[in-house]
This record gives C-alpha cells, sequence and structure tokens, in this order.
C-alpha cells in the first residue's frame, strides 16, 4: 500500500466515524440524551449508533424523528461537512506535526517524512546548551542568548508601553482640551506610514546615540510605535466606563491625578492587561527592526536568530529552526488561544477605532 | 492707543528680546526667573555644542585619531636608530661601508666576515640575512639623471653657490628626493663618527659656542631658548629643534640652513612646521628609499609603531597627514580654505541644525590615498601600487546633519511655542496691572496652571517620545524621497542633495530610467500588490465565512474541539508558520517528496507540465501550468512566476482564514435566535435562512475589517519575505532588485536593508506612495465609524 492509498485509507476511516459520531448525537438529542455523552460514545464505530438507537427514549418520539436523521439526504449532508472539516484539519495539522517531527531529527537536512524514524531530542539539548559537535565540526548556537533578548526587550516594552498609554488615553478619553482632535488625528495618521519610511532615520538616529547593536534600545521604538493604536483602544475602553463616576468623585473632592488612580486604573484593569500582553507578545515577533538595527550574532532576537537557520545559505540548519520555532511558538500559541476572545474583539475594536 | 496698552506691548517687546524682561518689569518675579532661565539655558545649549570663537584646525577638527606627538617623538628618533637599523639587521638592508656593519654587529653581541659577507654568532655559526646589498654612491643611480647633475654641480660649485642649486632645486620631486639623499648620508656621516670622506656637501654643526657654521664659515648665531627649549635663530624663528638628541640637532641644521636658506624664504618656512613634522620627514625620506612599495613601506612602519606604541588605524593615519602636509604646505592651505565651514565647523545645536536641513551640507569627504601620500616620498620611478588604506578628511556627513536638522527644528517648534508664552504673557499680566492695579499673585497663576495643564502636563512624555521616535523618522523618511540618497551617495564618503520631485518623476516616467528601471519595475510591482491584496483579503474573508458556516453547521459534534485545531494557524506566530512553509515547499522539501513518492509528481510529468525546461515546454496550455522541472517549483519557479503568486495566494489562505473564521462564528453564535426562529415559521427553508438572515448580519458586521485586512495585505511583508524572499528572479540590477512575487513593502526592504542595494530614495518614495494609498483608504474608512462621529 503506498502513502496515497495510506493517506485516503485514513482520510475516509475518518470521515465515516466523525459521521456516524454526528448521527449519534442526533440520535441522543432526539431522545433527550446528554450530547457530550453521546458524542463521545458516538466515537466507537457502529457500536456506539446501536446502542443509543436500542435505547429508550426520555422524551416521546415522533414517528419520523429518527428515520429523518438517516435520510441519505442527511447522512450525506453530514458526510460531506465531516469530509471537509477533517481535510481541514489535515491541511492545519499537517505542517505543525511536520514540525515537531524535523525538531526530532538527529540529522541536520530537511526531513522527508512527517515524523522521524529515530526521534530524540539532540536539537533541544543543543539549542539550549548552545553547542554541539557533529562529525568533529563543531556547531554554536545564541539561542538562550536569543531568547533571553528577546524576553527582557518584552518585559520592559509591556512596562513602558503601559506606562506611556494608561494616562495619555485617559486624558484623551475623558477631558476636552485644545488640540485633542489634531492630536487624535495626528497619531491615527502616524500609523498609516510603512516602519520603513523611518527605518533609515532610526538608524541613524541610533548611530548617533551608540545605541545600534544593542537590543534593549528596541525598546524605545517598540514603545513609541504602540502609543497610537493603544491609545484609540484604551480610549475606545474608558468612554464605556460611565462619566458620573468621574462626577460625583470630583464633587467629594478628588482631583485628576485621584480619579485617574482611585477610580479609572482600577476599571480599566482588563484592557491594560490586554495591552500588556499584546505589547509583551510583539517583539518575539517583530523581524524588521532587529534585523536591521541589531549586527552581532549574539545580541539578536528571536525572530532574527529562527530566521537565520533557515536562511543561512552557508549554514542551514531545518531541525534546530524547528526546535526554535516550536519553543518559541508553543508559549505564545497558548497565550493567544486562551485569550483568542479578547485578542479577536481587540483587533476589531482596532479596525473600528474604539 | 492707550497709554496701558503701549506699556504692555513695550513689555512684550521686552520679553521678545530677552524672555522674561516684560515679566521683571510685572514684578513677576519666578516667572521672569522661568523664563529667563529657559532663554540662557536655549543659549547655552547653542554655545557649548558649538566651538564659537575657536579657531578652525584642520588636525583637531578634521581628522580622526590622536596625535601621539609626545609618544612618537620620545620614541622614533630612538627606534630609528637603534631599533630598525641597529637591532634588527636581519631585514632587508642596504650599506656602505663595512664599518656600519661592524657596528651592527658588535651592538648584537655577533662578528661580521668582510670576506664571505657573513654574520656570525656568539658561537661562531653563520647568521643568515636575507638580502645585503653593497651600496655606494651608485646605489642611488636610479633616482635619475637630474640628481647626478645636481651632485655635479654641488662638486663643482661647492655649497656656496646655491643659486644654481636652486633653479634646479625647482623640480618639486628632485627637490624631495634630494634631501632624502642628504639625510640618509648624514646620518650615516654621523654613525661613522665624523668620517666624510664619502660627503660631496659640506656639513653645517651647531658647535659649542651657538654658532650655526655652514661650509667652513658661520652662517649665524642661534640662541637657546629655555622657555621653548628650542634654538632661535637670528631672524628670530624657532628653529624647532629639541637638542635631547645630539645627532638630530646637528641634522636638521644642517637639512635646514645648508640646503634651503638661501632658497627663498617662504620655501625655507615651509621646513620650520615644527619638530614633529621635519622628523618624520626626515625618517620616512630615508627609510622609503629602502622599500620598493608605499604598501609594504607602510605596512613595516605601522607594524613597527605599534609594537611599541598602543597606536590605532587613525592615529598613524593621523600621523601620515601630517607629513604629507609638511610635504605639499599649498594642499594644506587649500584643503584649509575648503573644508572650513563655519556653520558646519563652529555653529552650536540649532544654528547648525537649520543650516544643515536646508543644504545637507556642501563639502564631500576628501580621501588622501597612502600611495598619494607617499609619493612625495618616493622616488618617481618607485613603484605606486596598492592604494591599502586611506585617510579620511571628513566632509559634511548629510544625513546626519538632516537628522540634527530635523530635531533641531521640532525643539524650535516647541521652543517657539513657549516664546509666544512668553510674549503674551507679558503682554496680558501687563494689562491686568493696570487694570487692578495689583500684580497678581504668581501662586495662584501656578495652581491654575496645574488645573488647566493637567492635560498637557500628563500627554508631554508620550508627546515627546512620539515627537522624536515617530514623528521625526518620519520626517526624515519623507525628506529622503526627494533627494538621491542612494548606493551612489552615501554619507560620508559622499553628499547628499535636494532633487526635488526628480524620483517621483522618474516613478511615474514609465520610460526606463537612465540608470535604473525604477519606473518600469514599480507599475509591475504596484500592479500585483493590488492583484495580491485584494485575493489575498478576499480569500481569506470568504474562506473563513464558508468555514464558519460549516463550523456552525448544527450537525457538527464537539465544536470547541473543530474549532481549536482550525485557530491553530491564527495562534501560531505568523513568522513561524511562513518559515516551515518556506521549508516544506522547498524544491528539495517535504512536500515534493512526498508528491513524488505518491506518484502524483510523474502524473504531472505524464501531462507535460513537469519534467522539461519552459522552453520545451509544449502548448500553450502546458507553459500556462509549467510547474517546475523535475519538481514542483512552488517558491522559485523562474520560468512561470504567475504559479507561485497563485501558490502564494492560496499559501496565504491557510494563514488568514482562521482570523475570519473565529471571528464570523462568534457573530453568528450572537444572532439572535428568535429570527430563525420566525423565519422557520413563516416557511423559510435552511438556505433562505442563511442567505437573508446570516449571511447579511455577518458580512455586515465585519466588512469594517476588509479594509484593515486590505491595509494589512497591502504591506503583508512576512508572507512574501519569509515564503519566497521575493523571488523568483529578481534581486539584480536590471530589475532594480524587484523579485517577480515582491509587494511594494518587500520591495521596500531591499531596497533599504541590502547592503548591496542601498536605494533609500527610491524605497521612500514607494512608502509615501504607500502611506497615500493606505492612509486615503483607512482615513475614508474611518469616518464612517461610530467612534470618529461620537468625539466631535
Amino acid at each position: 500500500m503506498n502513502l496515497l492509498q495510506k493517506g485516503a485509507l485514513i482520510y475516509v476511516a475518518l470521515v465515516i466515524i466523525f459521521t456516524l459520531q454526528s448521527l449519534t448525537v442526533s440520535v441522543a438529542n432526539k431522545k433527550g440524551k446528554s450530547e457530550f455523552l453521546a458524542g463521545l460514545i458516538g466515537l466507537i464505530p457502529i457500536l456506539g449508533l446501536v446502542y443509543y438507537l436500542k435505547m429508550d427514549s426520555v422524551r416521546k418520539l415522533s414517528a419520523t424523528a429518527i428515520p429523518n436523521i438517516f435520510k441519505p439526504k442527511n447522512i450525506l449532508g453530514t458526510a460531506f461537512i465531516y469530509s471537509e472539516l477533517v481535510l481541514l484539519a489535515f491541511v492545519v495539522v499537517i505542517p505543525l506535526i511536520y514540525t515537531v517531527g524535523t525538531s526530532l531529527s538527529p540529522t541536520s537536512g530537511i526531513l522527508n517524512t512527517i515524523w522521524p524514524e529515530n526521534p530524540s531530542f539532540v536539537n533541544y539539548e543543543f539549542l539550549l546548551t548552545g553547542s554541539r559537535t557533529i562529525g568533529g565540526i563543531e556547531e554554536t548556537t545564541h539561542f538562550v542568548l536569543w531568547y533571553w533578548n528577546t524576553l527582557q526587550v518584552a518585559f520592559l516594552t509591556m512596562v513602558f508601553a503601559v506606562l506611556f498609554v494608561t494616562g495619555t488615553a485617559y486624558v484623551f478619553a475623558r477631558y476636552k482640551f485644545k488640540g485633542k482632535k489634531t492630536g487624535l488625528l495626528t497619531i491615527l495618521v502616524l500609523q498609516m506610514f510603512p516602519t520603513f519610511l523611518s527605518l533609515i532615520a532610526i538608524f541613524t538616529l541610533f548611530q548617533t546615540f551608540g545605541l545600534t547593536n544593542e537590543p534593549k534600545a528596541l525598546v524605545i521604538i517598540y514603545v513609541s510605535g504602540s502609543i497610537p493604536f493603544n491609545i484609540w483602544l484604551i480610549k475606545g475602553y474608558l468612554q464605556n466606563i460611565p462619566k458620573e463616576l468621574d462626577e460625583s468623585a470630583k464633587i467629594d473632592g478628588a482631583n485628576k491625578l485621584q480619579i485617574f488612580f482611585k477610580i479609572i486604573l482600577p476599571l480599566s484593569v482588563p484592557i491594560i492587561s490586554f495591552v500588556a500582553v499584546t505589547q509583551f507578545m510583539a517583539p518575539w515577533m517583530d523581524y524588521i527592526l532587529p534585523s536591521f538595527l541589531i549586527i552581532d550574532s549574539e545580541k539578536w532576537t528571536l525572530a532574527v536568530g529562527i530566521f537565520d537557520f533557515i536562511n543561512d545559505v552557508a549554514d542551514t540548519n531545518y531541525p534546530a529552526f524547528a526546535a526554535a520555532a516550536i519553543i518559541v511558538a508553543i508559549p505564545i500559541a497558548t497565550l493567544y488561544i486562551v485569550f483568542q476572545k479578547y485578542l479577536i474583539e481587540g483587533i476589531t475594536a482596532g479596525a473600528n477605532k474604539g | 492707543m492707550e497709554m496701558k496698552k503701549i506699556i504692555a506691548l513695550l513689555k512684550a517687546i521686552g520679553s521678545s528680546l530677552i524672555w522674561g524682561l516684560g515679566q521683571l518689569f510685572n514684578r513677576q518675579l519666578i516667572k521672569a526667573t522661568i523664563f529667563f532661565g529657559l532663554f540662557s539655558l536655549l543659549i547655552f545649549i547653542e554655545v557649548s555644542s558649538g566651538s564659537y570663537g575657536t579657531e578652525f584646525d584642520l588636525y583637531d577638527d578634521k581628522i580622526p585619531g590622536n596625535e601621539m606627538q609626545e609618544e612618537l617623538s620620545n620614541y622614533l628618533p630612538t627606534w630609528y636608530y637603534y631599533n630598525l637599523k641597529v637591532y634588527n639587521p636581519l631585514s632587508e638592508f642596504a650599506y656602505e661601508d663595512f664599518d656600519l656593519l661592524h657596528d651592527v654587529a658588535e651592538s648584537n653581541g655577533y662578528t661580521f666576515d668582510e670576506d664571505t659577507l657573513v654574520f656570525h654568532d656568539e658561537n661562531g655559526d653563520p647568521i643568515q640575512v636575507d638580502n645585503i646589498t653593497y651600496s655606494n654612491d651608485d646605489m642611488y643611480a636610479f633616482l635619475g639623471e637630474q640628481i647626478r647633475l645636481i651632485e655635479e654641480i654641488e662638486l663643482e660649485n661647492g655649497v656656496e653657490d646655491l643659486e644654481i642649486e636652486a633653479e634646479i632645486l625647482a623640480n618639486e620631486n628632485v627637490l624631495k628626493i634630494v634631501e632624502a639623499l642628504i639625510v640618509e648620508r648624514a646620518e650615516r656621516d654621523i654613525r661613522l663618527g665624523g668620517n666624510f670622506e664619502t660627503l660631496r656637501l659640506e656639513r653645517v654643526t651647531l658647535n659649542a659656542t651657538n654658532i650655526l657654521v655652514a661650509g667652513g664659515h658661520t652662517v649665524g648665531e642661534v640662541d637657546w631658548d629655555n622657555t621653548l627649549t628650542t634654538y632661535i635663530d637670528d631672524h628670530n624663528e624657532a628653529l624647532v629643534i629639541q637638542a635631547e638628541d645630539e645627532l638630530f640637532t646637528e641634522k636638521y641644521i644642517e637639512i635646514y640652513d645648508d640646503v634651503y636658506e638661501d632658497i627663498d624664504r617662504s620655501t625655507r618656512a615651509i621646513y620650520y612646521v615644527g619638530y614633529y613634522n621635519s622628523h618624520f620627514k626626515a625618517l620616512f625620506g630615508d627609510l622609503i628609499l629602502q622599500y620598493d612599495s608605499v604598501a609594504s613601506f607602510a605596512d613595516m612602519l605601522q607594524g613597527r609603531i605599534t609594537q611599541n606604541i598602543n597606536m590605532d588605524n587613525d592615529d598613524f593615519n593621523k600621523m601620515l597627514a601630517r607629513i604629507y602636509f609638511s610635504y605639499n604646505p599649498e594642499g594644506y592651505e587649500e584643503l584649509l580654505d575648503q573644508v572650513n565651514n563655519v556653520f558646519y565647523e563652529r555653529a552650536g545645536f540649532f544654528v547648525k541644525g537649520i543650516w544643515g536641513l536646508v543644504t545637507m551640507g556642501s563639502i564631500p569627504q576628501k580621501t588622501l590615498y597612502q600611495h598619494e601620500v607617499m609619493s612625495f616620498l618616493l622616488p618617481s620611478s618607485g613603484t605606486i601600487s596598492i592604494e591599502a588604506r586611506s585617510i579620511e578628511i571628513a566632509g559634511h556627513h548629510s544625513t546626519q546633519l538632516l537628522l540634527r536638522g530635523l530635531i533641531a527644528m521640532l525643539v524650535l517648534v516647541y521652543v517657539i511655542f513657549i516664546y509666544i508664552w512668553n510674549i503674551k504673557d507679558a503682554y496680558n499680566t501687563s494689562l491686568i496691572i493696570s487694570e487692578t492695579k495689583k500684580v497678581p499673585k504668581e501662586r495662584e497663576y501656578f495652581a491654575n496652571l496645574y488645573e488647566n495643564f493637567f492635560e498637557y502636563i500628563v500627554l508631554t512624555p508620550a508627546l515627546l517620545l512620539i515627537t522624536f521616535i515617530s514623528v521625526m523618522p518620519i520626517f526624515f523618511g519623507l525628506a529622503v524621497a526627494f533627494t538621491n540618497y542612494n548606493i551612489e551617495h552615501i554619507p560620508p564618503g559622499q553628499l547628499i542633495s535636494w532633487v526635488g520631485f526628480a524620483n517621483f518623476k522618474e516613478v511615474f516616467s514609465l520610460t526606463t530610467g537612465s540608470t535604473i528601471d525604477f519606473g518600469g519595475q514599480f507599475w509591475k510591482v504596484f500592479s500585483w500588490t493590488l492583484i495580491w491584496a485584494t485575493a489575498a483579503t478576499f480569500t481569506c474573508f470568504f474562506g473563513g465565512f464558508i468555514q464558519a458556516v460549516i463550523l456552525n453547521n448544527k450537525r457538527v459534534v464537539f465544536r470547541k474541539f473543530w474549532r481549536s485545531v482550525l485557530i491553530l494557524p491564527w495562534a501560531m506566530p505568523a513568522l513561524i508558520s511562513q518559515m516551515i512553509f518556506r521549508v516544506m515547499f522547498n524544491d528539495l522539501g517535504y512536500v515534493n517528496q512526498v508528491l513524488t513518492r505518491t506518484g502524483i509528481t510523474q502524473l504531472f510529468m505524464d501531462w507535460g507540465m513537469l519534467g522539461r525546461s519552459y522552453a520545451e515546454a509544449g502548448t500553450g496550455l502546458q507553459k500556462l501550468f509549467y510547474f517546475g522541472d523535475q519538481n514542483f517549483q512552488w517558491l522559485s519557479n523562474e520560468a512561470n512566476p504567475a504559479f507561485v503568486k497563485v501558490f502564494i495566494i492560496v499559501l496565504n489562505v491557510w494563514l488568514g482564514f482562521p482570523f475570519f473564521m473565529a471571528l464570523m462564528s462568534g457573530v453568528m453564535t450572537s444572532i439572535d435566535k428568535s429570527l430563525y426562529e420566525a423565519a422557520s415559521i413563516d416557511g423559510a427553508t435552511g438556505f433562505q435562512q442563511f442567505k437573508y438572515i446570516t449571511m447579511p448580519l455577518v458580512l455586515f458586521a465585519t466588512s469594517p475589517l476588509l479594509v484593515m485586512t486590505f491595509s494589512g495585505n497591502f504591506n503583508n511583508f512576512g508572507v512574501i519575505y519569509f515564503i519566497t524572499g521575493g523571488g523568483p528572479g529578481g534581486g539584480t540590477y536590471e530589475t532594480a532588485y524587484a523579485g517577480s512575487t515582491d509587494i511594494l513593502i518587500s520591495w521596500i526592504y531591499t531596497l533599504t536593508v541590502d547592503p548591496n542595494v542601498r536605494w533609500y530614495s527610491m524605497a521612500s518614495v514607494f512608502s509615501i506612495l504607500i502611506f497615500l494609498i493606505i492612509g486615503t483608504l483607512s482615513a475614508w474608512n474611518f469616518t464612517r465609524t461610530r467612534a470618529f462621529k461620537e468625539d466631535d
């Protein structure tokens, strides 16, 4: 049996299993049983379905209810939906499995099966210890340093972005002053300039102050760059906090600073956390700035370092790349999945601008 | 006009001249102090950042490196004699008297055999000496006929007849060589303990009574000046000779007075430029004769010096510059006139900044190559070969001037703001005083200020950060689009200048430019960017929509599980996924391996879409669907880039659909269920419900994101750069460095970041165009949003 047949077989089998599961759940549903349990039992091919068909109904069943489920149109519809879902799941998951596979591959070339024959953790060891010897040639990597650099940059960016943004957004959301509209429009316009326009100037500026090759200097740019978007974001959130709160506090004799610290700040913890999380994640995935501003390999951030594993013509190392990608991607992907609701809302809010 | 207004006006004028003056008259001491303090600070910044009032000095201001004059003058003479000549006899070496070799040998504890021309060490073993040549007067034969002529004249007439000599010496090169020759001889003479036989020139000595004697007669009296530690001649000019080394003292007096005294005073003055200069001139004039090329000499010299003195390249070059100009004083004056720009060299932060912004510098860098420097020392027949190193006389650094100019300008904006405030305050307070006959309390003013200006105070940090880190660079980028800042004009080597709209014209001209084809390539890249952004946006948008519909079908069990699987591409950092694709779709990557093993590759070969070169591919259809040669060239199909383009759009769906899927399924679950119930009661089919309820609601709620996604894809650097790198093809001068899948933003990246490309001006032009397109689009989209309208 060749690979194609094997793949097709697994695919068809999965589609059938999930279709049967869906039918089982439909039956259970009609009979008033727990859908979750039916979903689990329905995963047992045929037997699960038979089990539920034989089961007594909790509520009254119309005569056509069960036969309707088994109408060819319904079965085909279900099969069609699952053939699409399973196919797409394959497409989504295969690159990821392949990456995990590659990261476990002990040889340094391109892995040509989805999973290596003798998986090992040598690549992870290599990344974490920084060196290894293969065939008498010593290889080194600064992965741990990159991680540390990125972590520092991310942390500092998060702290300073929150510090700079919160107060500013508060003022924009709550007070009327001369130049407010101009200011808001200006930061909006600033966002629309491509990063590249300022790249040369930033490089020259950094050179003048001796900041090139210094990862922590990137924080200045990230923080400055984060201000416009986040001002709009926080401003939009703060506008939903009723103004009466401020006003009653004012009557009680609180000044603007007190209002901010005692009332607004505690209420805006969710949005500030959101800003903190997004700002913490941003430097991990920024390639353009560090690749342009940082020359020495031990000063790189992760994005630059990881890409170098596959872009360096003289010294490609696919498994090390894959291992590094996994190490970096897992925490970030987890954060994304955990915060997906907020993140998607945040992006949408960005599109609608408050 | 009323009196009080005139008074107020006068105070305002006072404040406009000297900040705080009006406030002083208003008896507002705190304000006056603050404004005057700021005013003083401004002046202090300007003065302290400039070098007003100091004299321009080429060596201090333009040539990098330390002088190390003291170290060199302490060390070099000793080194020259005892290190190079004596302790290192084993190097290439010319001699003219066996006595010298005996001396050399003795000082090393060796012996020298005249018959065999071999050194022996303490044990009598022979020592290999690389290249000893016996040299006598003939060793100078190569210097040419002219020198011989001079020498003959000198022989015939003696030193007195210097006028004839002067005529001949008008030939500069000869002059240099002769000088070197004389020094060489004088040195030997000294070393040999006063044996003058071989000299044709009579020596001039400084005798015990400070009388300068030349050619047997007294030239003049020189005095030892204790404070200057130099000799002074009868013209009261310093001879600039330090008497710490008697050998040198004698030598210099010879050079100065014997040969040049009667040529003319200006020429002679040149040689009084200083002990330092003359010193080296003499040393190198001699030394270099032993080396046949500038490079080897310079290497030797630097090597030797840096062994003993901590001297870096800049320091060494600075020394060479000194030597160069001591030989070429006209060149020095000329250069001084050229480079002495009062704004650049002396002005401070504000004045220099504004000047720099307007002119971007006016004086290019001047490079003195070592061979140029050394050619003054080398005989004309000597080899002048390698431009090994160069001495940079820094010119005006255009980009730094531009940057400083912009910073100064932005600071000035703030300054002007405070300045106007200062004037207004003087005027207004004056009016209040006249009206109320009372001086307002300043404490109240400041309390009031805090209350009203709380907002501004909070905004200040972010404002300053944005001004200098975001706005200033953007201004800089905008400015660059109107300059010729490209690889042909890179500071500090070259100047940049304003070119107006020339870059824009080049882009829009459509004709191939005279040098590099930006006009033609721009439209190619631009149209592909538009196609890409549109296709990528709609495929992901509708892909996500369809997927959301399928996912939300009631037949789907464990929806959360499926949703979590399908959202993975969104959760994965895009950069990582893009790099993974680059690996997987490599020509020899996993995907091609699988396709080969499953026989699919063979299938396509049978259909003629694979397996041969593009030229051999038969029909139009086969050309259209030409996928590659031996394998699918997913990302590198140079012959049929359209295939790669389509493929990138398809790949991008993987990256982009989950976001829309998640977003839209969120919208779908929030649709009021009663709508569907009502529809079902009215007899609407499932499809009708979908068509008239789900689709309009979801698409309406999410369509504002289309514009954002379009802008995002328009500038989707990652997909292009990490997956194809802009290829296939491109990256050459002919295509203006644009690859066939390059979109504007990735093209800009190449133009900016690639050290071999560096076409900054065009990168800026494209950035501006992107801004205009995306900015307009976003602005249009934004003005339609609730937030904007609410904020009036």
